[in-house]
C-alpha cells in the first residue's frame, strides 16, 4: 500500500516541515537583518506549505472510489520516546479525512493571514519576531492536526499555546496585552493539566488492554490513536474496573481529555481568555483565535471521538456545554461595542456549535461529527473573513468602538462588500457556506433526539444573525459618530487581496461535500438540504437581522429605548454575566490569600533564607580556599608532597584492611 | 659495584637508604631554599636520587637486562633540559622582579586582591 | 609500519618548519605561520582519522595505539587546533591585548613539541616512553606561560616550575619504586607482577600525586589560578584543554593498565580525591572576578569529575572518562575561546568585560553561554551527558556518597558560571567598546566547538563508539 502513494501523500511532514524551517531561519539570522526580508520569506514558506497542503488534498481524495470511505494512513513516522514496548512514541504524519481537512484550513488561513500580515503589521518594531512566532505556531498547529498519537499531539497542543501567548503579548508594552497573555496562558494552562492527566490515565489504562490482548496487539503502541479506536480496545477499557468514583479510567480519561480541548476551544466555563486575546494583532485573532487554534479543542473530540463515543455519558457533557456555551456567547455578543469583541463573543458560539454537534452523536449515529468538522472548515473561511475585515476597520480608523465609527461603506467599499458577504455566511443565507454546515449541526441535533438543543440552537442562529447585522449596520451604515472614522480609506491591496480569496473560499466551502469524506462508517447518509429543518434556520437568520434592522438600521433612539427595557438582563449581559469578576474574586481573595500569602511567606522566609544562608556559606568557603592561594611557591610544592604522601597513605590502608 | 649489590638484600637496603636519603634531602631543599637555584640544584638532587635507585634495581632485580640503567640516561637527559628551562625562566624573573627569592613572590597573579600588578 | 606514528610524525615536522621557516621570513610573513601550523595539526588530524588503525604496535612493543588512546589522540589534536585557532587574534595581535605573540615565532613550534610529547602519552608502553612523552608534556609548558616576558607570566612560570618539578620528582622516583618491585619497566609486565606491599603503595602513590600535578588535582592544584591568568590567553587554554588531555590519559595509563587489579585498594582514594578536587574548584571559583581564574577554579573542578569515572576501573568508566574528556575539551575550547575573543577587543580578564557581550555580539554571547552551560552540564549539551555516565560510574561502584557531592558540587558549579551569563545578558551594555568582530579561525573555532558541544550531548552514536572502544580494558 505504501509504495504506490504519491510523492506528496508520502511526504507530507514536508508541510509542517517548511514553516518549521522558515521559524528557525526568520526567528535565528533574518529578523536581526532585514525585517522586510524576513516577512516575504515566512510568508512565502507558508504560501508553498500552502500549495502542499492543497496538493495533499486533491491526491489523497484519489484514494477511494466515491462509494468507498477513505483510507487512514501513516505514510512516514519515526521513533521519538520508547519507553518500553508498547509504549513507543512515535514523530509522523496521521492522514485521514480529518487531518487532510484541517492540513488545507491551516496552511490556507495561514497563508492568507501572512499575507495581509504584511501590510497589516508594516512598521512596528517586531516585525521580524512577528512573522517568526506565526511561522512557530503554523509549524505546531499543523503537528498538531497531523498528529498520529496523543503525546505528539500534546506537545504540539503546548507549541500552539505558547506561540498563542507571544502573539496576544505581541504588543508587551502594553499593559493589557500583557494581561491577556497572561490570562491567556494560565486559563489554557490549567486545561491542559486536564489534557495531560487524560494522556497519563489512559495511557496506563490502554497499555493494560494491550498486555492483555498480547500477540493481537500487533506493533500498535498504546497511545496511538490506531490503537485506541480500535473495537476491541474500546470494548476492553469500556469494562475494566472502576478507578474513582465509580467511573472507569475511559470514562474519567474522556472527561478529563474534554476539559483539556474545552480550555482549548475556550468553552464555558473556561471562555473567559479568549475575548481578552482580542489584545493582540487583528490577523493572529483571524488565524489562531477565530480559525485554526481554538478549534484544536473541537478537533481533539474529533479524533479521539471513538473514545469518547464508548465512554458513558461523556458525550452528554459535551452536548451541555457546547449548547449552553453557543447561547450564552451569542447572547453576550449582542451587547458589546468593541468590534472585536463581538467576533471573539460570536468565535466563542460557534465554537459551542460544533461541540453541540459532536455532543448529538450519544445515540449512535456519528453524523455529528461530520458536521462538526464541516462547521469547523465553513467557520475558518468566513470567520477569519470577518477579523480581517475589522481589522481593515481598525487600520483605517484606529478603533474598534461599534459607536465611534459608522458610514464606512462608502470610504470603504470593498472591505465593507467582503464584510457583508462574511456576515451573511455566518448568519446562514443561502448559497453562502455557513448555511449549509449549520443546517447539518441543526439537522444532527434534530434527528439525533434532542428537540430542545435544536431549538435552543436556532435560537442562537438567530441571535447570530442579529449582533452581526447589529455591529455591520454600526460600522458601516449610517453617518461617521466620531472624527476618526471620517477620514478612513481603504486597506492596501495586499489587505485585500487575502480578504477576497477568503471570500471566494466563504461563499463556495458550502458546496464541498466535506461531511461525506470525513464521515465515519455507520453514519446515515443523507440527501441534499433538509428544508425542515433549513426553513426555520433561514427564518430565525431572517428574523435576526429584520430585528437588528430595525433597532440600528436607523433611528439609533430605537435601541437606546429596547436596553432600557432589557434593563438588568442587558446589564448582565454586558458585563459578560460577571464571570471574569467571579474568578478574579475566587483568585484574590481564596487562592491568593488563603493558599498563596502563606507559602509566599514560607517562601520568602524559610526556603530563601536557608538558600541566603546556603549562598553566604558557599561564599565563605570560597573565600576560604582562596586564602589559601597564599603565592607561596614552596607552600604549594609542600601540600603536593603532602597529597601524594595521602595517596599513599590511603593506598597503604585499603591494603590493609583488604 | 654490581656484584656487591647483587650479593644480597644487605647491598640492596644499604643502597635504598642512600637513595632515600638522597631523595628527602632533595625534597627539603626543594621546600626550604629560599633563592631558585637552591631549588633547582634540590630537584637535581631528587632526580639523581631516583636515578641511582633506576640503576641499583636493574642490578638486583633484573641483572640479565639493561633498562634501569637507561633509563638512568635519559633521566639525567631530561634533568639537563630542565636545567635550561628553568634557568630561562630565573634570568626572566630576574630581569623583571630584580630577585630570585621564591619567598618574595607572594601574589596570587592578576586579577586578585594583593597580586602583581 | 610507521603509519601508526603518522599523526606525531606530522605534528614533529610541522614544528620543526615552522621553527626553520621563522628564521627565514620576515614580521609580516612570521604571521602566517599560524596557518601553517594549523595545517599541520589538521593534516595530523585527518592523518588519525585516515589511516591510523584503531589498534597496532611499534618500536618492539613500547609504542602502542589501541582503541581507546585513538580517542584520546582525537582529544588532543582537535584541542590543538582549536587553541591554534583562537590564538590567531593574539598572534595577529592588533587588540588590546598587549604585544603580539608573533614577535617570538618559536611560540608555534614550542607548542607542537609539547603537543607531540601529550600524543605519545595514550601510545607508551613502557616507563621510559612514558616518563620521556610526559616530560615533553610539561617542560615546554613552563616556558608557553612566560612567554609574554613579562613579571606576572614569569613570576607564574616560576611556581608553575617549582610545583611542576616537586611533582616531576615524585613521579620518577615512584617509577623507580615500581619498576624496582616488579623488575621490569613494561607497564603491561608490571600490572601482572604488582605486589600488594607497601613499596608498591609507595610507588603508586607518588606516580598518582606526580601526575594530579598535571591535572590540577587538590591539593596539587595551587598553581592554576595565577598560572591561567598570567599566560598568554592560548596557552591558558592549551593547559586547560590539551595538558588536562595528556594527564587524563597518563592516568588512565596508570591506574587501569598498571594498577587495574589493584582497583579495590585504590578506588577509596581516587574516590576522596575527586570529592576533595570538585569541591575546592568549585567553591575556589565562586568567589573569583577574572575570567581566566575563574576557568582555572572550573578546571580544577572539572578534573574532579573526570576522577568520578575512574573509580572501580570498569569498561564503563574507561568509556565515560574518555567520553567525557572528548566533551570537556570541545567545551572548554568554546569558553575559550569565547574569552579570547572579548580579552582581545577590551584587554580585560575581568568578568564585566563580559558586560552586554549579548547585545555587541548575540551569536558570541550565546557560544559562551552553551559552552557555560556545557560546562556546569545543562542537558541536553554534552556536559549532561557525560557527567550522568560518570556519576552512573561511581553508582555503580556503590559511592553514593561521592555522587551527592558531584551533584552537590554541580549546583555550585552554575552558580559562578551563571554569573557570566548573567553579565552578558542581563548587565546592561554601559562599555563603549565597539563590536566585537570573532575573526575568521576563532569564529570556527566556537562554531565548532558549539556544534560539537551539542552534538555530542544529542547523537548517541558518539558514546556508543567509545563504549565500544573501551571493550578491551578491564
Amino acid at each position: 500500500m505504501t509504495c504506490d502513494h504519491s510523492a506528496i501523500v508520502q511526504h507530507a511532514w514536508v508541510i509542517p516541515a517548511l514553516p518549521l524551517l522558515s521559524f528557525a531561519l526568520v526567528g535565528l539570522v533574518l529578523r536581526p537583518l532585514n525585517a522586510r526580508l524576513a516577512g516575504a520569506v515566512a510568508a512565502a514558506a507558508v504560501a508553498l506549505s500552502a500549495a502542499l497542503g492543497w496538493w495533499l488534498a486533491f491526491d489523497y481524495l484519489q484514494f477511494a472510489p466515491p462509494a468507498e470511505p477513505l483510507p487512514t494512513l501513516i505514510p512516514w513516522q519515526v521513533e521519538w520516546l520508547r519507553f518500553q514496548d508498547g509504549l513507543r512514541i512515535d514523530a509522523g504524519t496521521l492522514l485521514d479525512p480529518a487531518s487532510v481537512l484541517l492540513v488545507v484550513v491551516v496552511t490556507t488561513v495561514s497563508a492568507l493571514v501572512h499575507v495581509y500580515s504584511l501590510a497589516y503589521m508594516k512598521g512596528e518594531p517586531g516585525y521580524g519576531r512577528y512573522f517568526a512566532v506565526l511561522n512557530l505556531f503554523t509549524f505546531s498547529m499543523l503537528g498538531l492536526v497531523l498528529a498520529p498519537n496523543l503525546v505528539q499531539m500534546f506537545v504540539c497542543w503546548e507549541l500552539v499555546g505558547a506561540s498563542s501567548f507571544f502573539l496576544i503579548g505581541f504588543w508587551y508594552d502594553r499593559p493589557a496585552a500583557v494581561a491577556a497573555s497572561k490570562k491567556a496562558f494560565v486559563v489554557t494552562r490549567f486545561a491542559d493539566l486536564g489534557l495531560l492527566l487524560a494522556i497519563l490515565l489512559l495511557g496506563q489504562a490502554a497499555f493494560d488492554v494491550r498486555t492483555q490482548l498480547g500477540a493481537s496487539a500487533g506493533d500498535s503502541q498504546a497511545l496511538d490513536f490506531a490503537f485506541l479506536g480500535r473495537a476491541d480496545v474500546l470494548a476492553a477499557l469500556a469494562h475494566q474496573a472502576p478507578v474513582l468514583g465509580g467511573m472507569t479510567a475511559l470514562t474519567l480519561g474522556c472527561l478529563l481529555l474534554f476539559v483539556g480541548g474545552a480550555g482549548k476551544s475556550a468553552m464555558f466555563p473556561l471562555h473567559i481568555w479568549l475575548p481578552d486575546a482580542m489584545e493582540g494583532p487583528t490577523p493572529v485573532s483571524a488565524l489562531i483565535h477565530a480559525a485554526t487554534m481554538v478549534v484544536a479543542g473541537v478537533y481533539l473530540v474529533a479524533r479521539a471521538f471513538p473514545l469518547l463515543a464508548a465512554a458513558d455519558g461523556v458525550l452528554t457533557v459535551v452536548l451541555a456545554v457546547g449548547t449552553f456555551t453557543a447561547l450564552f456567547a451569542a447572547a453576550i455578543g449582542c451587547t458589546q461595542d468593541d468590534l472585536k469583541r463581538v467576533l471573539a463573543f460570536s468565535t466563542l458560539s460557534q465554537l459551542g456549535y460544533m461541540m453541540l454537534a459532536l455532543g448529538t452523536c450519544g445515540g449512535g449515529d456519528p453524523a455529528g461529527r461530520s458536521a462538526a468538522l464541516f462547521h469547523l472548515f465553513t467557520h475558518a473561511f468566513f470567520k477569519a473573513l470577518l477579523f480581517l475585515g475589522a481589522g481593515a476597520v481598525l487600520h483605517a480608523a484606529h478603533t474598534g468602538d461599534v459607536w465611534h465609527l459608522g458610514g464606512l461603506r462608502r470610504k470603504m467599499p470593498l472591505t465593507h462588500a467582503l464584510f457583508l458577504l462574511a456576515t451573511l455566511a455566518i448568519a446562514g443565507i443561502w448559497p453562502l457556506s455557513g448555511f449549509f454546515s449549520k443546517d447539518e449541526v441543526l439537522a444532527a441535533a434534530l434527528h439525533g433526539g434532542h428537540p430542545l438543543v435544536f431549538a435552543v440552537g436556532l435560537g442562537v442562529a438567530g441571535l447570530t444573525a442579529f449582533y452581526m447585522a447589529r455591529v455591520y449596520l454600526l460600522v458601516f451604515w449610517g453617518e461617521p459618530r466620531r472624527e476618526a472614522s471620517a477620514h478612513v480609506h481603504e486597506a492596501p491591496l495586499t489587505m485585500v487581496l487575502p480578504m477576497g480569496a477568503l471570500a471566494v473560499l466563504a461563499a463556495v466551502a458550502g458546496f464541498v461535500p466535506v461531511s461525506r469524506w470525513v464521515a465515519l462508517p455507520g453514519t446515515a447518509e443523507h440527501a441534499g438540504i433538509d428544508w425542515l429543518v433549513a426553513g426555520p434556520a433561514t427564518a430565525a437568520a431572517l428574523a435576526g437581522f429584520g430585528a437588528a434592522g430595525w433597532l440600528y438600521g436607523g433611528d439609533l433612539g430605537r435601541s437606546d429605548a429596547a436596553v432600557a427595557r432589557l434593563g438588568r438582563l442587558y446589564g448582565a449581559l454586558r458585563h459578560k454575566f460577571w464571570i471574569d469578576e467571579l474568578y478574579l474574586w475566587v483568585a484574590r481573595k481564596v487562592m491568593f490569600r488563603l493558599v498563596a500569602a502563606p507559602i509566599a511567606w514560607f517562601d520568602r522566609m524559610v526556603v530563601d533564607g536557608t538558600m541566603h544562608g546556603v549562598g553566604l556559606l558557599t561564599r565563605l568557603c570560597g573565600a576560604g580556599v582562596q586564602a589559601a592561594q597564599t603565592g607561596q611557591a614552596q607552600a604549594y610544592a609542600a601540600w603536593a608532597l603532602a597529597g601524594g604522601l595521602a595517596v599513599v597513605g590511603l593506598l597503604w590502608a585499603a591494603g590493609r584492611a583488604g | 659495584m654490581a656484584e656487591n649489590l647483587a650479593s644480597g638484600a644487605t647491598g640492596l637496603h644499604a643502597w635504598l637508604l642512600v637513595t632515600s636519603a638522597l631523595f628527602s634531602v632533595g625534597v627539603y631543599g626543594l621546600l626550604t631554599r629560599r633563592n631558585a637555584v637552591g631549588i633547582l640544584l634540590s630537584l637535581e638532587l631528587c632526580l639523581n636520587a631516583a636515578a641511582v635507585q633506576f640503576v641499583v634495581f636493574n642490578a638486583v632485580r633484573a641483572p640479565a637486562r639493561v633498562d634501569g640503567a637507561v633509563m638512568a640516561l635519559f633521566v639525567v637527559a631530561v634533568a639537563a633540559a630542565e636545567v635550561v628551562v628553568a634557568m630561562a625562566i630565573f634570568v626572566l624573573l630576574y630581569s623583571r622582579r630584580r630577585t630570585v627569592d621564591v619567598t618574595d613572590l607572594t601574589g596570587d597573579g592578576p586579577g586578585h586582591a594583593g597580586g602583581a600588578p | 609500519m610507521p603509519t601508526l606514528a603518522l599523526p606525531e610524525l606530522l605534528v614533529l615536522a610541522t614544528a620543526l618548519v615552522v621553527l626553520v621557516a621563522d628564521l627565514f621570513v620576515g614580521q609580516v610573513g612570521r604571521r602566517q605561520l599560524l596557518p601553517v601550523a594549523l595545517v599541520g595539526v589538521c593534516a595530523a588530524l585527518g592523518a588519525l582519522l585516515a589511516v591510523v588503525p584503531d589498534s597496532g604496535e611499534l618500536l618492539g612493543g613500547r609504542f602502542a595505539v589501541d582503541p581507546l588512546g585513538w580517542w584520546f589522540k582525537l582529544a588532543l589534536l582537535g584541542a590543538a587546533a582549536g587553541v591554534l585557532a583562537l590564538a590567531q587574534p593574539a598572534w595577529q595581535g592588533d587588540g588590546r591585548a598587549g604585544p603580539t605573540l608573533a614577535n617570538r615565532g618559536e611560540f608555534l613550534a614550542v607548542l607542537l613539541f609539547n603537543l607531540a610529547g601529550m600524543l605519545v602519552v595514550p601510545s607508551a608502553r613502557d616507563a621510559v616512553t612514558f616518563y620521556l612523552a610526559l616530560e615533553t608534556a610539561t617542560m615546554p609548558l613552563f616556558l608557553l606561560v612566560a612567554w609574554r616576558r613579562n613579571a606576572a607570566g614569569a613570576e607564574a612560570a616560576l611556581k608553575y616550575l617549582v610545583v611542576g618539578a616537586l611533582a616531576s620528582a615524585m613521579l620518577l622516583y615512584g617509577l623507580a619504586w615500581l619498576y624496582g618491585v616488579t623488575g621490569t619497566l613494561d607497564l603491561t609486565a608490571m600490572a601482572g607482577r604488582l605486589p600488594a606491599t607497601p613499596a608498591a603503595y609507595l610507588g603508586l602513590g607518588l606516580v598518582v600525586g606526580g601526575l594530579g600535578f598535571k591535572l590540577t588535582l587538590a591539593p596539587l592544584h595551587f598553581w592554576a589560578p595565577q598560572v591561567y591568568a598570567g599566560a598568554p590567553l592560548p596557552v591558558a587554554a592549551w593547559l586547560g584543554t590539551a595538558s588536562k588531555g595528556a594527564a587524563v590519559a597518563a592516568v588512565v595509563l596508570v591506574l587501569y593498565r598498571v594498577a587495574g587489579p589493584h582497583a579495590q585498594g585504590w578506588t577509596l582514594a581516587v574516590a576522596l580525591l575527586a570529592a576533595l578536587t570538585m569541591t575546592i574548584g568549585n567553591l575556589g571559583a565562586v568567589v573569583q572576578t577574572n575570567v581566566l581564574r575563574l576557568l582555572a577554579f572550573s578546571a580544577v573542578s572539572q578534573a574532579g569529575y573526570l576522577l568520578v569515572g575512574l573509580c572501580g576501573a570498569t569498561r564503563d568508566g574507561a568509556a565515560a572518562v574518555t567520553y567525557y574528556l572528548l566533551v570537556y575539551v570541545v567545551t572548554n575550547l568554546g569558553a575559550f575561546a569565547a574569552a579570547a575573543v572579548v580579552h582581545h577587543h577590551t584587554g580585560s580578564q575581568d568578568l564585566a568585560a563580559f558586560r552586554g557581550l549579548s547585545r555587541r555580539h548575540p551569536l558570541l554571547a550565546l557560544a559562551m553561554m552553551l559552552a557555560l552551560f556545557g560546562l556546569a552540564g545543562i542537558p541536553p549539551l554534552g556536559g549532561f551527558t557525560g557527567k550522568f555516565f560518570l556519576f552512573a560510574v561511581a553508582a555503580q561502584a556503590d559511592l553514593h556518597g561521592l555522587v551527592a557531592v558531584a551533584a552537590v558540587n554541580s549546583t555550585v558549579s552554575l552558580y559562578y558560571y551563571l554569573r557570566i551569563v548573567r553579565q552578558m545578558y542581563i548587565e546592561p551594555d554601559d562599555s563603549a567598546a565597539p563590536a566585537t568582530p570573532t575573526g575568521l579561525l576563532p569564529g570556527l573555532a566556537l562554531v565548532t566547538a558549539t556544534a560539537g558541544g551539542i552534538a555530542l550531548g544529542v547523537v548517541p552514536w558518539f558514546y556508543e563508539t567509545v563504549r565500544a572502544a573501551a571493550a578491551g580494558w578491564p
